[in-house]
């Protein structure tokens, strides 16, 4: 599903009317699962932070004025938590979770599949080499397509820091997956000449 | 500002869709929520919800999914207890889920035995008689929530381990059974008991998703030591938060309009 297809419910504030818990969680919990994935949550994690996230949504939906977007509020609820479970995981040892989570595709062929199992795991090789900060403005707005004023407001930072950041975190994704087109080049010849991309810029 | 390259682009566009949910998370997910919650969910809202964004593709590998929902029971416990104790649904507020219903459908959950964390129970204690009675004094005006005394599912004495990969709601539950323990301590009186217990929630989880209620009630409690500053501090929070579901305990205890 693209994250487009999701609606982005703008409450006027003079037409604020009480919002349905059950309405938001079933409009925004995708994104919020999958944002989560990709901040860095672990599969065997999951649960369990797109929860927290949803009690804190839903002791704090009554105070939510509209002057955001939804989604964008929601994402920045999504963002504390996660922050805060990860700095848990830093405090803990870790919990064996490898992350290592396989999408089957069964439109696709099994040929395909593997492919796009191998996408994913180099998604999240190079998401995992950003550091946090980088990470969170290139998920938002490459990822989930909020616009740099959106991010601002979910960071509580300069608009012009999300710029710098997002600037910097594409100049490494794209070093990355450079990096990986040489390595494939390097290991599978005829792949990496069949697939040849224009590679980075 | 420069743009991704065209492999990285293509990247995103064939990996764009892959981290969404599949159904069974968004079916185990919701039901476990709600279920905490008290949320009566209509029949369709999870149709709606898988057509709206859960994918069919089945999840393979997908590792031991979440084992920490038990330990939340107690989190929620202690989430509408503050809600409460905060008056959050006092009047300001207007809920779409009636609080005690909720309080009441989430303590019939919790009589599960041995499912709460450990640490999070011990500051999960309903207050003691002694203790109830204070939170009718001037300074704390604002009455105990129904939870704080129907809650005592979460005090098992029992041992309790949480389970490998509940590290979120265990963070969660610390915060919250940090802050609802320096709310007790407001209740009784005891200030200065309750800037420790803020002070450690500021320490250990400075961007938490208790951040906002950790700075009203430390706002509470300079407050009512009389510090030097503290209206003033209270009136720049309530500029910033004035319609927080905490900004009417902090008008109270500053004495603010």
């Amino acid at each position: 599903m693209s994250p487009h297809a999701e609606p982005l419910p703008v409450v006027e504030p003079a037409a604020a009317a009480p919002l349905d818990f059950a309405g938001v969680y079933d409009a925004h919990f995708p994104f919020v699962w999958r944002s989560a994935r990709r901040l860095g949550v672990a599969p065997a994690s999951l649960d369990d932070v797109v929860q927290d996230v949803f009690l804190v949504v839903h002791r704090r939906l009554d105070s939510f004025e509209g002057r955001s977007t939804l989604k964008t509020w929601i994402f920045g609820i999504a963002l504390r938590v996660v922050r805060d479970h990860r700095r848990t995981l830093r405090r803990k040892p870790t919990d064996g979770d490898d992350g290592l989570e396989i999408h089957a595709d069964p439109r696709a062929n099994p040929a395909e599949a593997v492919e796009r199992a191998e996408g994913v795991r180099l998604l999240h090789a190079i998401l995992d080499g950003l550091d946090d900060e980088k990470r969170e403005v290139f998920v938002m707005a490459e990822l989930e397509q909020l616009t740099a004023p959106e991010i601002a407001e979910v960071c509580g930072i300069n608009v012009n820091t999300i710029y710098a950041r997002l600037r910097s975190a594409r100049k490494e994704f794209d070093e990355a997956v450079a990096r990986h087109q040489a390595r494939e080049r390097f290991v599978r010849p005829s792949k990496a000449s069949s697939s040849g991309e224009g590679g980075a810029s | 500002m420069n743009e991704l390259g065209p492999a990285a682009r293509k990247l995103l566009d064939e990996t764009r869709d892959a981290d969404d949910p599949g159904v069974a998370d968004a079916r185990r997910v919701r039901a476990a929520l709600f279920a905490k919650i008290g949320v009566t969910a209509g029949a369709g809202a999870g149709a709606a919800l898988i057509a709206k964004g859960a994918k069919a593709a089945p999840v393979v590998a997908s590792g031991a999914l979440g084992g920490a929902t038990l330990v939340k029971i107690g989190l929620v416990v202690a989430t509408l207890g503050i809600e409460g104790y905060f008056g959050l649904r006092a009047g300001t507020h207007p809920s779409s889920a009636p609080p005690v219903a909720s309080i009441s459908s989430v303590s019939s959950t919790s009589s599960s035995p041995s499912v709460v964390d450990s640490t999070a129970a011990a500051k999960l204690v309903a207050p003691s008689p002694s203790t109830s009675s204070e939170t009718t004094a001037p300074v704390v005006p604002m009455p105990l929530p129904v939870a704080a005394s129907s809650a005592p599912v979460a005090v098992k004495s029992a041992p309790v381990i949480a389970p490998p990969g509940a590290t979120g709601s265990t963070s969660i539950a610390d915060e919250i059974a940090l802050i609802r323990s320096a709310q007790q301590h407001l209740a009784a009186g005891d200030a200065a008991a309750a800037l420790v217990e803020l002070d450690e929630h500021a320490a250990r989880f400075p961007h938490g998703a208790m951040a906002e209620e950790r700075e009203g009630a430390r706002l509470v409690a300079h407050c009512m030591l009389g510090d030097a500053g503290a209206v003033a501090r209270a009136e720049k929070f309530l500029a910033s938060h004035g319609e927080s579901p905490i900004a009417v305990r902090v008008r109270s205890a500053c004495g603010l309009p």
